[in-house]
């Protein structure tokens, strides 16, 4: 019976630490909408992500609803989800390749986004670890841009809103046990 | 010893098959499902996507006809004759003007009242937060007023158009027309700041 024990421990330890896997605690994604009139901001705590590692690199996958984003008036986010097809593709996706977990108190990423049923890559977008004491937390700003994913711009009075549309991004993840 | 030696070696040779979610060839592979959301959180729906639509094009309709509706609504307010004492000979061109613009300004605030109202309602996000609660709110208090203001004019003309001074309720009329005029750019302003 001890040998069987110790048989299956040394199986699974074999496979497990093939793996090294992170899993996205909590996140603050803002997004920043610049008319001449005023700006607005909507944020979402509603993502959720994974990551996992081995000997080729890492890789992560972070997921928003896109109705979780709050701007803080109900008629803006319906219209925001209108404008942005968030019916019909509901989900916002960010996947990143990494050759390491992050060791240096910044970092670049290569992001490739899904979002309004259209995929684009952003190169080198820096970030900054804040804090390692449990896991990694880090922020950064994504510059999106509206045509990057085909997204007509509202507008109010004829003028309409800047193309750019920046995304904060502060992340808590934590390594699975 | 030998178990040992046995459970070494097939550790090591079990470390080589796949593991769940790794491609040896891609590296490690995640999807939606991997993250745990729900399905009608992943799923589009096409049909909501139609309604949302159909709400946005109402609604910019509304926009621009409630700021076309303020300027006959202003033009109204401006036009208005002064009626504290019985005027021989009935109602001037001056009045005339004031009534035809009055008609036009009820007539286009109802035109962008029901493209709201009739606006589908939206779905997956908290109603009425924000400024727009504001926006909604106001409309208690232009809404009747619009519809008072002109019946209030109506008697008030009438009034004047026999020679007699304004009376009764009808002298409350450029108060009551003056508070759907002052409340309904309160609310066009919200929502212009609003956007």
């Amino acid at each position: 019976m001890r040998r069987f024990f110790l048989f299956a421990f040394l199986l699974v330890g074999a496979v497990g630490l093939r793996a090294g896997g992170w899993v996205l605690d909590s996140s603050t994604l803002t997004y920043r909408v610049t008319h001449r009139l005023h700006k607005v901001e909507g944020t979402s705590h509603g993502a959720r992500g994974k990551g996992l590692c081995d000997g080729s690199g890492c890789r992560f996958l972070v997921a928003a609803p896109v109705n979780t984003f709050d701007s803080g008036d109900s008629n803006r986010d319906l219209h925001m989800i209108e404008t942005t097809r968030g019916a019909q593709f509901p989900m916002v996706k960010v996947s990143v390749n990494l050759a390491a977990v992050p060791a240096g108190e910044a970092f670049t990423a290569d992001l490739s986004i899904e979002f309004a049923g259209k995929s684009h890559r952003y190169a080198s977008v820096p970030f900054r670890v804040a804090d390692r004491s449990a896991g990694l937390r880090f922020t950064g700003q994504i510059p999106l841009r509206l045509t990057d994913f085909s997204v007509p711009a509202p507008s109010l009075l004829g003028m309409a809103v800047k193309d750019d549309v920046p995304v904060d991004v502060e992340m808590s993840w934590s390594q699975k046990p | 010893m030998n178990c040992v030696r046995l459970a070494i070696a097939a550790a090591l040779i079990f470390s080589s098959f796949p593991v769940p979610g790794f491609s040896e060839e891609s590296g490690p592979s995640l999807s939606l499902d991997d993250l745990g959301f729900k399905e009608d959180q992943t799923r589009g729906n096409a049909e909501l996507q139609n309604q949302l639509h159909r709400r946005s094009r109402m609604l910019k309709t509304h926009q621009i006809l409630g700021l076309a509706t303020a300027v006959p609504l202003i033009a109204t307010v401006m036009t208005a004759p002064e009626y504290e004492s019985a005027t021989p000979g009935g109602v001037n061109s001056e009045t005339k003007t004031h009534r035809a613009l009055g008609v036009t300004a009820g007539a286009m605030y109802l035109t962008t009242a029901s493209f709201a109202f009739f606006a589908p309602e939206g779905e997956g996000v908290k109603r009425n937060k924000g400024l727009t609660k504001v926006h909604k709110a106001l409309a208690w208090i232009h809404f009747p007023a619009m519809i008072a203001a002109p019946i209030l004019g109506y008697q008030a003309y009438k009034q004047a158009d026999r020679g007699e001074s304004v009376h009764g309720a009808a002298k409350h009329h450029k108060e009551v027309a003056g508070l759907a005029a002052g409340t309904y750019t309160a609310a066009m302003l919200v929502m212009v700041f609003n956007f």
